[in-house]
Order: structure tokens, then C-alpha cells, then sequence
């Protein structure tokens, strides 16, 4: 009894917005949704759902490169760190995919424990020096969207409306490219371009997420939601939407929980809400859905 | 410089008990790497080792101990039901493969580090060891499933060689020939996830995948057999824990990471320097050719 | 004929999701005979294929080896696919490849004995691949791969062989190389059935013919069956065809 009611006064908080960092995180949560969701979309059509994952590992490094460089947590600092070591990893899958004797599957399974391991390390040497024990370097690894400021909630919904802006425009060279590479490469659209564009983009999206999901699980917002809209929609542009949508709804929830009960980090809670939804939309979609298509050959027989 | 090298063994007992522990570990991982390498099943290994986790709380929640057989058990179970879970959703229609490695494991993933920071956070389960390893302060109990996991594992690869490699390179001939493809597949990831589970106390969950990937990824850039492959992946690990735990040791920061990453050092030297398939080797032949080209 | 045919297949249905590749397919091949399966792509040879070997169960219908049903096992069926299905990045060389075909007979842990090595020497100078045994196979020409899977073959030994498209990007030395060994393969009473794509030399390799689309358009001797009715209802226009 006294637990359900500390759970109930802990929702009257929430959604009182008693406290600022509540809406600061509430707001992070859903930018990562929508934003992840958008991006996402492009990437698991392509084929290219763990290239996420791997660019979600690959930017720890660069997040303690630069702490140890510039010695402060400023945001722009670990920020820029974490781009930079993203496109790095990005491009790192690229260049090990070609020619004889690799596989592009192992290239993003080594990127993604490599670049994690080289992260790791120096993780542990600023813990180990006595300025960094209080770098809250871990709050990356698992996301703590209670963490976030004003100032960085401003930043990220920056950086987050220049990218979604970015990808309205390139939309449809986007959906050719994503969905056949050959017939955009005869349109004449530069096709090697538009991808790296799109890695770029992932990259950002992956950057502005992480301070919320954490490196660790930020793959799941890249890959759930789109997976879960294919079933609600035919068209790229449904999916696109869907996908968005799940993921803002997905975040808010996150938040929501991850207040609700103590030691839940933000980053899996979104996680799960957002495989819910995929539960859902899996056995309810009307586009091969599992209910769908029993009951479509149920009518065929 | 032997002074220098051999200090860290007089240090106490933790050197050996760390340096037996990780080298057993990454020959496992290695030797089992070469073969989900070769398959295509690098993937599946990361799935693997992340779903190991959730199996291990699953099993405390259910028999509220951490004995090695029980982790082992859970880890097993939960593993092929991901696997199981990955195979049927990557037969419908809209979704790719990859896709449906990372729907499942990030989702399995989750609820184990939710577990882990709430329900069973009273539990004697060291998370952050659990994830990211700690070879310097290697347990009994680890110590004791390691010596018992890696020898199985070792002794079964050797038993099922034959069936093993003719089943990574040929499925249809294999099948044809009577090799029970579906159990190879099968007993491998069971033994991947049971080297895991093994190797989270010295390595963590995630860092594992590395061990698993990297060798035999190095490799394949170096021998034309199979055996000499396996052999290859193995000196690549060995090398890897050795001046990963010195560079650990003396920088004073994780032996894991140290490890992996110079693991990833050596694959990144073997990419350009392979002596028949080294990207620089490669860059240099089309150079020259496309200057006798101009020149004539 | 009093012996029952090696491959009987009754009526037999395959298909992909809602795509149909075989449709009601019925045909008879006798043994000791060498048979070319012809067809433009997409005709479901391929598919075929896979249900002879037993890589799919046929969705309706019936298949029987020498006058017995299938079961799964088919010791005496031997396959060589198509060169394109093969990894030719893996860490393995030529006589690695052709010792697989003992693989079954050696079982898991035994040495190669003297009498099992001599059957793997054997295979290998049936097709002339000695002087190649330690290559790694990706460095072998499209000719030579070709051979090394055909000396697996013949090592691993049986009674009906199927190949798919044997010829595709090899050599024409290879070629009549390939035909030579199949030819004795036949002599020797087994049966031997190809997927192939060349209507020129259909009339001079092949005892008996199956065209497919679907459904099997004629199947017989090949001197009944390859005619200009019968090829241009096979490819239904996809080709100009000259049956001189």
C-alpha cells in the first residue's frame, strides 16, 4: 500500500512538472524518439539497422577523448567528441566491408567492440585520475535524461530540428536511394553521397540521443520503431511518420518510468516501452501483421 | 625491461589468476570466432553475448543463486530463445535480418540492465563488472567455470571439426552428406553463449563480442586453410592479452579495453599489411598499373 | 526398360510465398542416361533442383528414387552447385574441397586411410586438378573451380549426380573436360542430370532433355524433343530460335 502510493504521488510530480529537470528530461526524451525514429527509417530499409549499433558504441571514445583533452564536461566539447568519433567509426565499417577476404558483418562487429573497448579504456584512466571521478562519464553508457540542462535541451532541439529539416529536403532522393541504389544512380543522383549523408546523419542523431539513451542502447530507438511502423504503413512516408511518432510516444513513456521507479536508467526503459509498441504493431499491423496474415489465409482457403 | 615484465607476477596472486582466466576465455572465443566468422554469424555472436546477460539475472530470479551451472543454464536458455526469436522474425516479409538481430537483443538487453538496477539490485551482481569486466580481480568461481567451460568447449570443436568446417562452407553439401547442420548451428551459439558467460567476470559482457570477432576476422587476411586460420586467431589473442594486460597494467586503466583495442591494432596491421591481400600492397599494384597505362 | 527409372517425380508443386515456380510437374528420367533441364530463367529449375536434392519438400506431389519414395536421406544423390553459391573467401584449397566427398565415410575423428586417399587422388586426375591441390580456391580460374567441385563429386561417389549449370563462366577446354567425365559417368550406368543454358550444344550433350516453364513443355530424347515448337512454347518468344 505505501509503495503504490509513493508511485502515485511520484506520477502527480511528473506530470505536475514540479520540478525543471522533469520537463528537461521529458523534452530530451522525445526529441531522441522522434529524431531516431526519423533517421532510423532510411537506415533499416537500407539494410543498415546495426551499422546504428555500431555507431552508437563508437562514439564513447570520442566522448572521453574529449574530457581528457579539454578537461571539463562541457557539452559542446563531448559533444563535438562524439560526432567526430562516430563518422570515424562510420567510415572505418565502410573501408573494412571492401575487397578480398573481410565481411561486412564482422567489420561492424569489430567497430563496434573495438571502438567500445578504446572507450572503455580511457574511461577507466580518467576514473582513475583525481579530477575525473566526478566526469559522470557512465550517465553516457545507459542515458540519464534527469542529467540534462536547460542550456543542452536547448542545443539538442537545435541540432535536431536543423537535421529533420535537412532530411525533409533530401526526402525523396533519400527514398530512391534507399530503396534502389542502381535506379538513382541512373537518375544521375550521387548515391555514394546521399549514403555517407545518411551515416552523417545517423551519426547526429546518434550524438543528440546519447546523453539520454546511452551508447549502449541507442541502436534500439534507430531500429525498433521503424521496424514496428513497417507494419502500419505501405508507403515510405507512412513509415517516416509512424516511426516518429512511436518513438516520441516511446520516449515520453521512458521518461515517464525511469522517474516512476528508482535506479531504471532512462535509455533501457524507452527501450522496452518502444518494443511494446512493436509487440503491438507486430501481431496487430494491417500490413503483414501476424493476425493479418493468418486471417488473409484463412480467406484464401 | 625483465625486470619490468616480470615485477606484476610478484604482485600477488591476481597476475596469474587474471592472465590464465583471459587467455583461456579469448582461445575459446577465438577458436568458436572462426567459425561464426566464416558463416556470417559475427552478428549473431554480438546478439549472443548481450543476451547473456538478462539469461544470467533470469536464472537468479528464478533459483535465487549465482552457481556457475545455474548462469550457464540461463544464459543457454534465454540465448536460443533469442536465436529463436531473431529466425522467426527475420522470415517475415518486412523484416531484413539485421534488423531483427537488433530488435532483439537491444530489447532483451534492456530488461536485463532494468532487472539488474532494480529487482535485483540487492543481489551480490557486481553490473558494472558484469558489463565491462574486471581481469585483475578474477574470482574462485569464475576461475573454476572458466577451467571447466574452455576445455569442453576446446575438446568438442576438435571432436566436431570435420562437420563443423564442412558445414560452415558447404550447408547444402553438408546437409547432403548426412552432417546434422541445424545441431552445428545450434551447438555453436550454445557454446558462444556458454564461453560468454564464462568470460564476463574477466572481460564483460560487451567486450567479449571483440574477442569473439576480432581473431578470426584478423585471420582470414592471413591464412588459405582452415586449420592454420584457427591457428592465426589464436596467436592474435594470445598476443592481444599479453601486452593488453601489460599496457593495463602499467597505464593503470581496464585490461579489457587494453586488450581489445590492441586486438583491433593488430587487425587494422593485418588489413594493410596482409602480405597477399594488405590494402596497402593492393593500393600500390593499382597505382603502378594505372601509370604503365598512362605511360603507354 | 525393366529397371525402374532412378528419378520419377509425380506431379509435383512448388512454390514461393504466392509465387508459383513449379506447377504440377511430372516427369520420368531413366537410369543411365545423361539429361539436360532446360528452361529461360525463373522456370523453376533451380527449384528443381532443391527438391531433388531435398534442400525443399515439394508442396504437393510426389518424388521416388529407383522405384522407392524419397526419404530424407539420399546417400546415393550427388550434387554439384552452381559456382556462383560458393564462398570462395573460405580458408580452404582445392584438395581440402575434393577430401569433403569422403567425409562421410571416414566419419569424424578417423585418419584418411591409404585406400580412401588413393580415391581422393583418383578424382582429382579424373578432372586434372594435381598439380592445383594447394591452392587456396579463390585463386583458381572459373575453369578449375568448376573441376574441383566435379572431383568432389566423383569422390564422394553415387548413383544419380546433379549438377547446376556446370558450364556458366568456364573455359571451353573445361568444358568438354566436364563433358568427358560426365560421358564415362553415364557409360558406368549412373545417372547424370544438368541444369543448362546453352541451346547450342543441347543436341550434342545430351541423351535426353526436359524443357521447363513451370510445367514440364516436353520431356523425352533429345532428337524428339528439341524442336522448334517445343523451344519456342518453352521461352515463349523470350528468344529467337534456330533449329536447323
Amino acid at each position: 500500500m505505501v509503495r503504490s502510493n509513493l508511485y502515485l504521488e511520484r506520477a502527480q510530480e511528473f506530470f505536475a512538472f514540479q520540478y525543471d529537470f522533469v520537463a528537461l528530461a521529458l523534452g530530451a526524451s522525445v526529441i531522441v524518439g522522434v529524431v531516431c525514429g526519423l533517421v532510423g527509417t532510411f537506415l533499416v530499409l537500407r539494410g543498415y539497422s546495426l551499422v546504428g549499433d555500431a555507431i552508437g558504441h563508437a562514439t564513447l571514445p570520442g566522448v572521453a577523448a574529449a574530457f581528457l583533452i579539454t578537461g571539463t564536461q562541457h557539452p559542446g566539447a563531448l559533444l563535438t567528441g562524439a560526432l567526430l568519433s562516430g563518422l570515424l567509426g562510420a567510415v572505418t565499417v565502410g573501408v573494412f566491408s571492401r575487397g578480398p577476404r573481410v565481411r561486412s558483418d564482422a567489420a561492424i562487429g569489430i567497430v563496434l567492440s573495438v571502438f567500445f573497448g578504446l572507450g572503455i579504456l580511457l574511461v577507466a584512466m580518467i576514473q582513475a585520475s583525481p579530477t575525473g571521478t566526478q566526469a559522470g562519464l557512465t550517465n553516457f553508457l545507459f542515458g540519464n535524461a534527469a542529467a540534462i540542462t536547460a542550456g543542452q535541451l536547448q542545443v539538442l532541439a537545435g541540432l535536431s530540428l536543423a537535421l529533420c529539416v535537412a532530411i525533409g529536403i533530401w526526402f525523396r532522393p533519400l527514398a530512391i536511394v534507399t530503396f534502389d541504389p542502381g535506379f538513382g544512380r541512373s537518375l544521375g543522383l550521387n548515391v555514394s553521397a546521399l549514403e555517407m549523408g545518411l551515416l552523417a546523419a545517423l551519426s547526429m542523431a546518434v550524438v543528440v540521443s546519447i546523453q539520454a539513451v546511452g551508447v549502449i542502447l541507442v541502436a534500439a530507438m534507430v531500429i525498433i520503431p521503424p521496424s514496428a511502423a513497417r507494419f502500419l504503413s505501405r508507403r515510405i512516408q507512412g513509415v517516416a511518420l509512424w516511426s516518429m511518432a512511436i518513438g516520441g510516444v516511446s520516449g515520453a513513456m521512458g521518461a515517464f518510468l525511469s522517474y516512476l521507479f528508482e535506479g531504471v536508467a532512462t535509455g533501457p526503459a524507452m527501450v522496452v516501452v518502444a518494443t511494446g509498441f512493436f509487440l503491438l504493431a507486430l501481431f496487430l499491423g494491417p500490413f503483414n501483421g501476424v493476425l493479418a496474415t493468418a486471417l488473409r489465409k484463412r480467406r484464401a482457403r | 625491461m625483465i625486470q619490468w615484465l616480470v615485477d606484476p607476477w610478484t604482485w600477488g596472486d591476481w597476475m596469474w589468476r587474471g592472465m590464465v582466466t583471459v587467455h583461456l576465455v579469448a582461445i575459446a572465443a577465438a577458436v568458436l570466432g572462426v567459425f561464426l566468422y566464416l558463416r556470417r554469424m559475427s552478428l549473431i555472436a554480438d546478439a549472443l553475448a548481450h543476451v547473456a546477460l538478462p539469461g544470467i539475472v533470469a536464472a537468479f530470479l528464478i533459483s535465487g543463486s549465482l552457481d556457475g551451472p545455474v548462469m550457464l543454464g540461463g544464459a543457454v536458455v534465454v540465448g536460443l530463445v533469442a536465436a529463436w526469436a531473431i529466425q522467426t522474425l527475420s522470415n517475415r516479409p518486412t523484416i531484413k535480418g539485421d534488423a531483427a538481430i537488433g530488435i532483439v537483443f537491444t530489447s532483451f538487453f534492456a530488461v536485463g540492465v532494468i532487472l539488474l538496477s532494480t529487482v535485483v539490485r540487492d543481489a551480490h551482481i557486481d553490473t558494472h563488472c558484469l558489463l565491462f569486466g574486471d581481469v585483475l580481480g578474477i574470482s574462485d568461481r569464475a576461475l573454476g567455470l572458466v577451467l571447466f567451460v574452455v576445455p569442453t568447449v576446446l575438446v568438442l570443436v576438435a571432436i566436431f571439426f570435420r562437420w563443423l568446417a564442412v558445414s560452415s562452407f558447404d550447408p547444402k553439401f553438408a546437409m547432403a552428406i548426412g552432417v546434422p547442420v541445424g545441431a552445428m548451428n545450434y551447438g555453436l551459439m550454445t557454446a558462444v553463449t556458454v564461453t560468454a558467460v564464462a568470460g564476463f567476470e574477466a572481460v564483460g559482457a560487451i567486450l567479449v563480442i571483440a574477442l569473439i570477432i576480432v581473431p578470426g576476422a584478423t585471420a582470414h587476411l592471413l591464412a588459405d586453410r582452415l586449420g592454420s586460420m584457427i591457428g592465426w586467431a589464436v596467436a592474435h589473442t594470445v598476443v592481444s592479452c599479453w601486452v593488453g594486460m601489460y599496457v593495463a597494467i602499467y597505464a593503470n586503466t581496464s585490461a579489457a579495453g587494453a586488450i581489445v583495442v590492441v586486438g583491433g591494432v593488430l587487425y587494422l596491421a593485418a588489413f594493410l599489411l596482409s602480405p597477399r591481400h594488405g590494402r596497402l600492397w593492393m593500393a600500390r599494384r593499382s597505382l603502378l598499373r594505372s601509370r604503365t597505362s598512362v605511360s603507354h | 526398360m525393366t529397371s525402374p527409372a532412378a528419378i520419377e517425380v509425380r506431379g509435383v508443386q512448388m512454390a514461393y510465398d504466392e509465387t508459383v515456380a513449379l506447377r504440377d510437374v511430372t516427369v520420368e528420367i531413366p537410369t543411365g542416361c545423361l539429361v539436360g533441364v532446360v528452361g529461360p530463367n525463373g522456370a523453376g529449375k533451380s527449384t528443381l533442383i532443391k527438391g531433388l536434392v531435398g534442400a525443399r519438400e515439394p508442396d504437393r506431389g510426389e518424388l521416388r528414387f529407383f522405384g522407392k519414395p524419397a526419404t530424407k536421406k539420399r546417400p546415393f544423390l550427388t550434387y554439384v552447385p552452381q559456382r556462383g553459391a560458393v564462398d570462395w573467401d573460405f580458408p580452404i584449397t582445392a584438395e581440402g574441397v575434393v577430401r569433403q566427398g569422403r567425409f562421410r565415410s571416414v566419419g569424424l575423428l578417423t585418419r584418411f586411410s591409404a585406400e580412401e586417399r588413393g580415391k581422393v587422388e583418383a578424382a582429382m586426375e579424373a578432372v586434372d586438378i594435381t598439380a592445383l591441390r594447394s591452392r587456396q580456391i579463390g585463386n583458381l580460374s572459373g575453369g578449375q573451380q568448376q573441376r574441383v567441385f566435379l572431383a568432389r563429386a566423383l569422390c564422394q561417389g553415387g548413383e544419380i549426380y546433379v549438377l547446376d549449370e556446370p558450364f556458366a563462366g568456364v573455359d571451353a577446354s573445361t568444358e568438354s573436360a566436364i563433358m568427358d567425365v560426365l560421358r564415362g559417368l553415364r557409360d558406368e550406368g549412373k545417372t547424370v542430370v544438368v541444369v543448362h543454358h546453352d541451346l547450342s550444344t543441347v543436341r550434342e550433350y545430351f541423351d535426353r532433355l526436359i524443357l521447363l516453364n513451370q510445367v514440364v513443355v516436353a520431356a523425352g530424347p533429345t532428337e524428339e524433343v528439341f524442336t522448334a515448337e517445343n523451344l519456342q512454347e518453352t521461352y515463349r518468344g523470350q528468344v529467337a530460335v534456330v533449329v536447323e
